[in-house]
């Protein structure tokens, strides 16, 4: 593919473009471009329509013989956007090139808005109602043979991703048959129709559709029309327009657009019938459930508790059981230590020590059901160096190179083991979910609703919740300087980001923890994060002046998740993660183990032993777990959970370090970023503010339920 | 063409890599949303292949 600035229009054509040209047009988000990509080659051009930012994207068809282009999506062609502007500029241009409508075979009324204004600008092709798939798994009928005969040109269903029906419709576009779905308006608009045409010139294609434009009030055919015609017959048009204007004070166009919708909506129910099946009533209610005030919180409490379980119970539980437990435990780490034993010897002899494997299917938080139970007697990390022996040079690098990767910090005892057996479960668990979420197109209504919190901290929920339920690597900063209007949002929304707020990939391991506690505890964490957020937003929106802009998001219909593509995104989202994150779990496991060769370990537990024993009440070992938190939250996170595996952390220690952790300093590479986009002296004083204030509000915590006989 | 599960608008093709400006890495390989940041993986080989095996669009 290549991109020029030339114009997409005929003018600009080679001379070895093909002479015919077919046209793509389409509400959005129909499948425009995936026909377009089946029907041309490899040559396509891309580039700015002229004055524009607009990309219009032309090809040849495999078959050499036409030009196609592809324009943007629209809703109509009286513009509302620039995009649609294009779109009709487009189409003035190539006034005898077909056109191919792409139409949402689920959404047939949006569709035959845009029908039957071409046929008002007496345009010939064909109809692809795409997307046929998923009209029939919602149980949508669509009288295919009705609809070629009330639109006039050849209809087919296609679904454009299989290729099913693209050929054959791009081919019917050339039979020269008109689009007829011609909508009759009350008579004083019809009069006006009929006044307007006959000022235009006689060989003028689509004057219909050209008064129609005009008495809507655009402005911007115009230009086009002054080329077309001259200033003068365009002022009579104006008077026209302006004495129509006066009859109808609610707006031509409200009256045109509420007459075309009527017939419309007639066509529709005589063509189409909805197949009445459970499924279409259950994901009727939930979706008007979801965006509910009060209803769409039952539906996120229900998503939250059935994520709880899956990636808390299943992943946490059963799954990093079996991995770390059974895998790694009983084979894969003994086996590399037996390895590094025999490829680098110094005599030593290691703790032989009894792992028992038991596979366990929860049922409830409280219950599980045990199946079998697997044991093996196998050498730990644990080791003592033969009594009377000292070490020679060699034997001593060996040793080094021996914990390293089999000692207790070392590579594949532990980077490996929490890279694969501890986090991957549990985030491909909650990557399974979040396919779940995105398929079933539930994931915008999400937004909408924590949108509404958001907006009461003078927030805009597009602000957070792409890093939150995204994966935030990069977010922070391009996502502040892109997408957020105003300067007080991007502020609010760098403060609350370097607070704490998780990605989806930390949040995972978060909710595995959360799972493991009671709900009294599970309120304290939820209660406390989010009065602190609130908090801190609050006070930021208040300090800092400006509005903040809207959330606009288009919802998709809900529909039945396909469980093949929930796997492809659960793969795609494991692969990524592997790929981004194991590399900075070695890089911890390496940092501790350096600061453990090196005794400095010991030392940074008793400089922090007055902070994490003494005031947050978490064992000596958490130390360690916020140290790799800072490489990455869901690195201590993880850390956090061994040591509630292990046993050594109560459902008090639980609490306050899953509070501690949650408003933790931001990854390294975040805070990086802060300090490339904001300046170095801006990522400072975060830094300086937020680790302090995460284990005060976490000290504040376990004090808090203490007073209170929670913990 | 990519559609964002987030804010349902198609992703145009040259916009779909992240272009990254994290010091920790040369390219994190995402996939962002020009239009509203929301972030996902991009199909490499193997997912691809799966998306084959299972059958799925």
């Amino acid at each position: 593919m290549s991109k020029t600035d030339a114009p997409p229009g005929g003018a600009a054509k080679s001379e070895s473009a093909p002479a015919r040209s077919l046209i793509l047009i389409g509400n959005p988000n129909v499948g425009k471009s995936a026909i377009f990509g089946h029907l041309t080659g490899v040559y396509v051009v891309v580039s700015n329509y002229p004055g524009t930012t607009v990309e219009v994207t032309r090809g040849v068809a495999q078959s050499k013989e036409y030009e196609i282009y592809d324009t943007p999506g629209a809703n109509g062609l009286v513009p509302m956007s620039e995009d649609e502007l294009v779109t009709r500029s487009i189409l003035l241009e190539q006034p005898d090139a077909p056109v191919v409508q792409v139409a949402d075979m689920t959404n047939l009324r949006r569709a035959l808005i845009l029908t039957s204004q071409l046929s008002d600008w007496e345009r010939t092709g064909a109809l692809a109602l795409n997307m046929a798939d998923e009209a029939a798994s919602r149980g949508i009928h669509v009288d295919l043979k009705s609809v070629e005969k009330l639109v006039g040109v050849p209809v087919r269903a296609t679904v454009a991703v299989r290729r099913s029906g693209v050929r054959e419709i791009a081919e019917r576009s050339f039979e020269g048959r008109p689009f007829q779905l011609r909508i009759e308006f009350q008579e004083a608009i019809e009069k006006a129709i009929s006044d307007i045409t006959a000022l235009l010139p006689k060989d003028m294609r689509g004057k219909r559709g050209v008064a129609l434009t005009v008495l809507s009030g655009d402005e911007t055919i115009f230009p086009w029309l002054r080329n077309q015609t001259s200033q003068e017959v365009v002022q009579r048009l104006e008077a026209i327009r302006e004495h129509v204007r006066v009859q109808f004070p609610g707006g031509v166009a409200a009256v045109i657009n509420t007459e075309r919708l009527r017939r419309i909506d007639a066509i529709v129910a005589q063509v189409m019938r909805i197949r009445d099946t459970a499924g279409n009533h259950v994901l009727a209610l939930v979706s008007s459930w979801a965006t509910h005030p009060l209803k769409g919180l039952v539906v996120v409490g229900a998503v939250l508790y059935v994520t709880l379980w899956f990636v808390g119970l299943f992943g946490a539980g059963t799954l990093v059981d079996f991995f770390e437990t059974f895998v790694f435990s009983q084979f894969v780490s003994p086996f590399f230590i037996r390895l590094a034993d025999a490829i680098l010897p110094f005599p030593h002899s290691h703790v032989i020590e009894p792992v028992n494997w038991t596979l366990s299917l929860p049922l409830s938080a409280l219950h599980q059901v045990d199946l079998f139970t697997v044991a093996r007697s196998v050498p730990s990390t644990t080791y003592a160096v033969t009594d009377g022996v000292s070490l020679t040079w060699w034997q001593t690098t060996a040793r080094v190179v021996h914990d390293f990767f089999v000692g207790p910090y070392g590579m594949i005892t532990m980077a490996f083991a929490y890279g694969f057996a501890i986090v991957l479960p549990i985030v491909a668990t909650f990557f399974i979910i979040f396919g779940l979420l995105e398929d079933s197109g539930y994931l915008p209504r999400l937004a909408v609703m924590t949108n509404r919190l958001f907006r009461m901290i003078g927030l805009n929920g597009k602000a957070v919740l792409p890093m939150v339920l995204g994966f935030g690597c990069d977010t922070m900063a391009t996502m502040t300087a892109r997408i957020l209007e105003t300067k007080k949002e991007r502020v609010i929304t760098t403060l609350l980001l370097a607070l704490g707020v998780p990605c989806s990939a930390q949040l995972g391991v978060i909710l595995a923890m959360v799972a493991t506690i009671s709900l009294t505890g599970v309120l304290w964490w939820v209660i406390t994060v989010a009065v602190v957020m609130m908090l801190v937003g609050w006070l930021a929106a208040r300090v800092l002046p400006g509005d903040s802009s809207d959330l606009v998001l288009e919802l998709p219909p809900m529909r039945v998740p396909q469980f093949g593509n929930i796997i492809v995104k659960t793969i795609a989202r494991i692969e990524w993660y592997l790929k981004e994150v194991v590399p900075l779990f070695v890089l911890g496991t390496a940092l501790l183990f350096f600061l453990d060769l090196f005794d400095a370990l010991g030392a940074i537990r008793s400089f922090a032993a007055p902070v994490v024993q003494g005031w947050l009440g978490l064992p000596a070992q958490a130390t360690e777990a916020f140290l790799i938190g800072f490489l990455r939250r869901d690195y201590g996170a993880a850390g956090l959970l061994q040591l509630q595996q292990h046993g050594l952390l109560d459902e008090l220690q639980i609490v306050v370090s899953l509070v501690t952790i949650t408003l933790f300093v931001p990854c390294v590479a975040n805070v990086f970023m802060i300090a490339k986009e904001r300046g170095i002296r801006t990522a400072i004083w975060m830094v300086v503010f937020i680790f302090p204030f995460a284990f005060l509000v976490g000290g504040l915590v376990r004090w808090g339920m203490i007073l209170t006989g929670s913990g | 063409m990519i559609v964002c599960p987030l804010c349902n608008k198609e992703i145009p093709q040259d916009a779909e890599q992240c272009r990254t400006r994290c010091p920790m890495g040369k390219n994190c390989g995402l996939i962002r949303c020009p239009y509203c940041g929301y972030e996902m993986p991009p199909e490499s080989r193997l997912v691809k292949l799966v998306r084959k095996w299972v059958g799925t669009k």
